[in-house]
């Protein structure tokens, strides 16, 4: 499929709008931050299906938020603009990722330029990353399956042998990646 | 000009799959509710320190935290936790790259050295964090260590484990003169 510049360059200047939105809502009054909090969620909606499940994953953050409240509760003194900031930016920095044209961008950076390296380990990080979420689930799934508890006997010990199966896994993935790379340089 | 020279792309890919790890292992814990208090996303930051070079290890450890922030929003932007994360990340896999380099056969004290200095470069960041966010200062730092405990023992049972088995692979990706004798 292919994306017209144009929309392309529609998304990275979004995508720079939201990510200014984020910053300045450290500093935007309570009434302008509940207004950002409130049309940020609505645009992770309206943004389809995607970010809906981008929306799910703020369950920790409004979590964090929640436990920032019962730190000044602690301490004496309770400012709701403090968690209301922290669920601000998080949408709003999240909902600038999502958006941003990352293929686009990286497809513009020549092999000679400064940001080439930087560009490729991105992209690497990308494609490991796509692979080893599911295997890693799988993975602790599977521990989780035969040793239910973390504590009492064998249960730490299978979190580490579970981790480190997935880390011998990861390395194999990653050998074939360089021999495949290296491969492709000598037939160059 | 294409491909970076072996070497670099050796690191380059060590550190990609780290990074990748980093950002997987989180949601995996989660999934599995295993929780964040064996900080899954230091472990494969710490392996990597022991496999590549200190400026991937230090460039890995502090970018995996923003990078998990701007897809997940966790760590937290604001107050700067991903940045506090980001300082954790860089002293883990700066610290045990230095040391390991210098003494490839000294595992230990690499670990424990790149384990303690986390620890107290997060607990400083956070008294800071907490004093700047009018927040109990003492409770944060305390609370903060005391639920890192979990995962601090994970990164001393596992990393040695771990480090030692891809060392004795006879991986492509690890150098012949960066792998330990055989015993």
């Amino acid at each position: 499929m292919t994306v017209s510049p144009k929309r392309d360059f529609f998304r990275l200047a979004l995508s720079l709008l939201l990510a200014a939105g984020a910053v300045s809502a450290i500093a935007l009054p309570l009434r302008w931050l509940v207004v950002a909090v409130l049309a940020a969620s609505a645009a992770h909606v309206l943004l389809g299906r995607r970010r809906l499940r981008s929306l799910g994953a703020g369950i920790p953050v409004l979590l964090f938020a929640a436990t920032l409240v019962l730190l000044q509760w602690l301490g004496g003194r309770i400012d709701l603009s403090l968690p209301l900031r922290t669920v601000a930016v998080f949408l709003l920095s999240t909902l600038a990722a999502s958006v941003a044209p990352w293929t686009w961008i990286a497809g513009g950076v020549s092999p000679g330029s400064r940001l080439y390296l930087p560009g490729l380990f991105l992209l690497f990080i990308r494609h490991f990353a796509g692979i080893l979420i599911s295997e890693s689930r799988r993975t602790l799934q599977a521990r989780a399956l035969s040793a239910p508890r973390v504590s009492g006997p064998g249960g730490f010990a299978s979190v580490t042998g579970a981790l480190t199966a997935v880390f011998r896994r990861a390395l194999v993935r990653a050998e074939r990646f360089y021999a495949a790379q290296l491969l492709n340089e000598i037939v160059r | 000009m294409g491909q970076p020279p072996p070497d670099r792309l050796r690191s380059m890919i060590i550190s990609a799959v780290m990074a990748a790890l980093g950002l997987a292992l989180p949601v995996a814990f989660h999934a599995v509710g295993l929780g964040s208090h064996f900080l899954p996303m230091l472990l494969p930051l710490l392996v990597n320190g022991f496999l590549v070079p200190l400026p991937w290890a230090v460039l890995t450890g502090a970018i995996v935290p923003l990078i998990s922030s701007l897809a997940t929003g966790m760590p937290p932007m604001y107050p700067p936790v991903a940045a506090q994360m980001s300082l954790e990340g860089a002293v883990l896999g700066g610290v045990a790259a230095a040391l390991y380099r210098s003494q490839p056969r000294r595992l230990w004290p690499a670990l424990l050295s790149a384990v303690v200095l986390c620890r107290l470069s997060g607990l400083t960041a956070s008294w800071f964090l907490a004093r700047l966010f009018d927040l109990p200062a003492g409770f944060v730092s305390a609370a903060m260590l005391v639920r890192s405990l979990p995962g601090v023992a994970l990164q001393i049972a596992l990393v040695p484990l771990v480090v030692r088995q891809l060392e004795r692979s006879r991986s492509i990706l690890i150098k012949p003169h960066d792998s330990l004798p055989e015993a």
